[in-house]
């Protein structure tokens, strides 16, 4: 291939680039609640000063006797809350709302725009990545739990090889009639370790590993009343 | 010329609510064009339909969050007296960082779909004739990834005015501030980035002589 060539061929490709991307530019059309989000955890990052979400500092504004036992665990930013670290093979994990929530959820106004804000039958879309790739497969149980009751979500769970976790359902109709604090948990643990009793399973949801083995990211949910 | 961008920029990363969310509304959409063409172009590669919009929402984020990591250190390297405007900056940035990845697999979007190579070679079976055009199409189109993935944004601003757009050399030297000698070395530095870039391409998709007949025909003009 000659130098001509070569130029040709890049020139080529860079116009062939540049169509595309015009085509592309052209037709999409961006959601604005995608562009709240996205506002609102960018804010939330430079306030923060954090590097990137995962390393972000721990959620000290929300009192520890809330989530009881959860204080050490979750360091939560626009939906987005971080595994329990500690001993085990498991990194870290961080779960992060791609879709759904209420339409709060995307107001920067208010004073809390770490927790899934939703009302009753809310669609959740949410990923739990680890801090790194794992080394082994991992399965993943989802859960909401209710002042510090930790009952199964029916989401459907997806893994992939690299251990991230992705949880898609719709809310509990329950979520805004009942008082009380909210959760969504999302149990990561290498295949085959997860405990097989179910109420072992809540059990975990709620109080986070007991052995290392596991990992539980979580964030709060605020219900919200109306249509 | 002041980039209108640049006020809006310095207020958004002093964390001014209503300065972060129009900047955003200005940036997004060029981070997911971005992300969509990274998308269509692994989608061809890998012979397979196109990705869902939750995967490219999901790779916007990841891009968005390297521009504002560390208080927005990748912004704050945007000199607008250098001959970019913060979108095609941020263009060249988004670029680079979709590329990378979905290269290196940092990533993984389609964790199901089997490797790459398996899939070029059961294509190549049953679809033998268009495959060198299409072969050389491809084999330019992820050297320009490679070196948006490589060289800095301005560099890649010098590669498209010098051999892109053909533009003189007085006037590429004049709006980038540099001298004609600075210009030939950026011009001979890029095209033996691209030429390397090729070889390192092809061998990745040049059958092995033990299984030649399930393989990829070499491309059409193949360097030597």
């Amino acid at each position: 291939m000659t130098d001509d060539e070569l130029i040709q061929g890049l020139r080529e490709a860079a116009r062939r680039e540049e169509r595309e991307l015009g085509e592309i530019e052209r037709s999409q059309r961006l959601d604005p609640d995608l562009v709240e989000r996205s506002a609102a955890r960018v804010e939330n990052m430079l306030r923060a000063g954090a590097p990137r979400p995962r390393a972000a500092a721990p959620a000290t504004r929300r009192p520890a006797a809330l989530w009881g036992g959860l204080a050490a665990a979750a360091a939560i930013a626009l939906g987005v809350a971080f595994g329990r670290g500690g001993s085990g093979d498991l990194p870290g994990y961080e779960l992060a709302l791609l879709a759904g929530g209420a339409e709060s959820q995307r107001s920067l106004a208010q004073p809390d725009p770490s927790a899934i804000r939703a009302r009753a039958g809310s669609v959740l879309d949410v990923v739990a990545r680890p801090a790194r790739r794992v080394t082994g497969a991992v399965e993943a149980r989802a859960f909401l739990v209710h002042d510090g009751s930790a009952a199964a979500w029916d989401g459907a769970v997806e893994v992939t090889p690299e251990g991230t976790v992705r949880v898609r359902g719709r809310l509990d109709d329950r979520l805004p009639v009942e008082q009380g604090s909210w959760a969504l948990a999302v149990v990561v643990a290498p295949v085959g370790a997860l405990p097989r009793d179910p109420q072992a399973l809540a059990r975990a949801a709620e109080d986070g590993p007991g052995d290392g083995s596991l990992r539980v990211a979580r964030a709060p949910i605020v219900a919200q009343s109306g249509p | 010329m002041t980039d209108p961008h640049a006020l809006l920029l310095e207020q958004a990363l002093a964390a001014d609510p209503r300065g972060v969310r129009e900047l955003v509304a200005v940036l997004l959409p060029v981070i997911r064009s971005r992300a969509t063409l990274g998308l269509r172009r692994r989608a061809r590669y890998e012979r397979r339909g196109r990705d869902s919009d939750q995967e490219c929402d999901d790779l916007t984020q990841e891009v968005l969050a390297a521009l504002f990591a560390e208080r927005g250190r990748v912004l704050r390297n945007w000199d607008p007296t250098r001959g970019l405007s913060l979108k095609n900056y941020v263009g060249l940035v988004a670029a680079r960082q979709v590329s990378a990845i979905l290269r290196t697999g940092r990533r993984s979007p389609w964790p199901d779909e089997p490797a790459p190579d398996s899939q070029l070679a059961r294509m190549t079976e049953s679809v033998a004739a268009p495959e060198a055009e299409i072969g050389a199409r491809e084999l330019f189109d992820r050297i320009l990834e490679r070196l948006q993935e490589e060289v800095s944004p301005r560099g890649m601003m010098i590669f498209r005015a010098l051999l892109v757009e053909e533009r003189a050399i007085d006037a590429v030297c004049s709006d980038f501030e540099m001298t004609h000698e600075a210009a030939y070395t950026w011009r001979s530095r890029l095209l033996r980035r691209a030429r390397e870039l090729a070889e390192e391409i092809q061998a990745l998709h040049t059958p092995r002589p033990a299984t030649a007949k399930a393989e990829v025909e070499p491309v059409k003009g193949a360097l030597r």
